[in-house]
């Protein structure tokens, strides 16, 4: 999901339209960028509720904000940065009250690891790791852009990202082990 | 210890091999190692397998109730901004604009130390003057409007420091008409005025996207 060059001028046409409150161009600015933010979003909520409002939030702020966007970075970087923020925000008023989930299984009847252990894993590294792992594994974004949202460096995006993978084997090897031991007991 | 660290590998070259981020010579040589050692394998094959389950989650689409929260949140805030004002985002931009080839016409400007340099085309320049004061008591007037309509909505501390600036601008504002009722060819007084008229716009405009 890389943003080509051409991509970027639609873009940025559209927040020129935007400006001038052509009320067409920001529905368009979100049917080309709500999917990444609401995906951000969901990765880092885990919940569909707040990842909608993470995602209303981000593109009402967006659209206050149109008049001093001057283009130096993509729209869509822009943007996932706000919603970045919100999450964050979000983080640390729930954090208090956030309920345990039960981990699901790492393997079920599918080929591959669960979609749904993937999920809670997700939700179980720390933060910052999180926001690598997903800009980069699922919305399949890369470096220098990851790195221009989180305002770091090239360099410790890439350590972070391996730090969330490293953690995600550690959980995954863990889940597994748990797995098989449930298993065992359960045939027995 | 990180699970990606083996005896074999420093902790970030199975990740950056899996992303083709390491040299050519280097890659081959990590692919040779990996069919020899059943440690590093198993931990390339989970680092795929975690990298493939992660991208075929893929981008998800929020339901058609997100956009139509944004559509009413924005429309019932901004109505009094989107109707009449649908100047508001016209205006502002061409007003200053206006004001940027006024610049470019007349030279770099500063209040204190009004420049003596000549202008090439003084009567074009007063016509670009004239043409930019109308955009902006445009754009004025229909801020204006919006702060009038939404004044209920405002701190009233906030209504009190803001037309105590308003106050001191059209000071300014009455200082400079009248130079140029005294003489309208002085491109100074009328580079003073827009400059007046720029700060009214930008007090306004904030105070409209307060409310925003």
């Amino acid at each position: 999901m890389v943003v080509s060059a051409s991509s970027s001028e639609v873009d940025l046409r559209l927040v020129k339209e935007a400006r001038r409150g052509d009320a067409r161009a920001i529905e368009q600015l979100y049917e080309r960028h709500s999917g990444a933010v609401y995906s951000m979003a969901l990765r880092m909520t885990g919940r569909a509720a707040d990842a909608e409002d993470v995602t209303q939030d981000t593109f009402l702020r967006a659209w206050r904000s149109f008049p001093r966007f001057r283009g130096k970075t993509a729209v869509r970087s822009w943007l996932i940065g706000i919603g970045i923020n919100l999450c964050r925000d979000l983080h640390r008023r729930k954090k208090k009250t956030q309920p345990l989930k039960a981990i699901p299984a790492p393997t079920d009847n599918s080929d591959g690891i669960a979609r749904r252990w993937l999920d809670e894993a997700v939700r179980r590294l720390p933060e910052g790791y999180r926001e690598v792992l997903v800009m980069h594994d699922v919305l399949e974004m890369r470096h220098p852009e990851i790195a221009e949202i989180l305002g770091v460096s090239v360099g410790t995006s890439k350590s972070q990202l391996h730090k969330a993978r490293a953690g995600m084997r550690t959980l995954l090897l863990a889940d597994r082990r748990d797995q098989i031991i449930g298993e065992t007991r359960r045939s027995k | 210890m990180s699970e990606l660290k083996t005896d074999c590998f420093v902790d970030e070259t199975l990740s950056a091999y899996l992303d083709g981020d390491v040299e050519e010579a280097r890659r081959e040589e990590i692919l040779a190692h990996l069919n020899d050692c059943a440690d590093c394998r198993r931990a390339m094959n989970d680092l795929t397998e975690l990298s493939t389950g992660l991208g075929a989650l893929g981008v998800e689409q929020p339901s058609p109730a997100t956009w139509s929260e944004i559509e009413r949140r924005y429309t019932s805030s901004a109505r009094s901004i989107w109707g009449g004002g649908r100047l508001f985002y016209w205006l502002v931009p061409t007003a200053m604009a206006a004001a940027a080839v006024l610049a470019l016409m007349l030279g770099p400007w500063d209040a204190e130390q009004p420049s003596q340099k000549p202008v090439a085309d003084p009567i074009a320049a007063l016509e670009g003057v004239q043409r930019a004061e109308i955009v902006y008591r445009e754009a004025i007037d229909a801020l204006e409007t919006v702060v009038a309509a939404e004044k209920n909505g405002f701190e009233p501390q906030t209504i009190r420091v803001v037309e105590r600036s308003l106050a001191e601008i059209e000071v300014a504002l009455e200082r400079c008409r009248e130079a140029i009722s005294e003489d309208p060819k002085n491109l100074e007084a009328r580079r003073a005025l827009l400059a007046a008229y720029q700060q009214k716009v930008d007090l306004l405009t904030e105070l409209v996207e307060q409310q925003i």
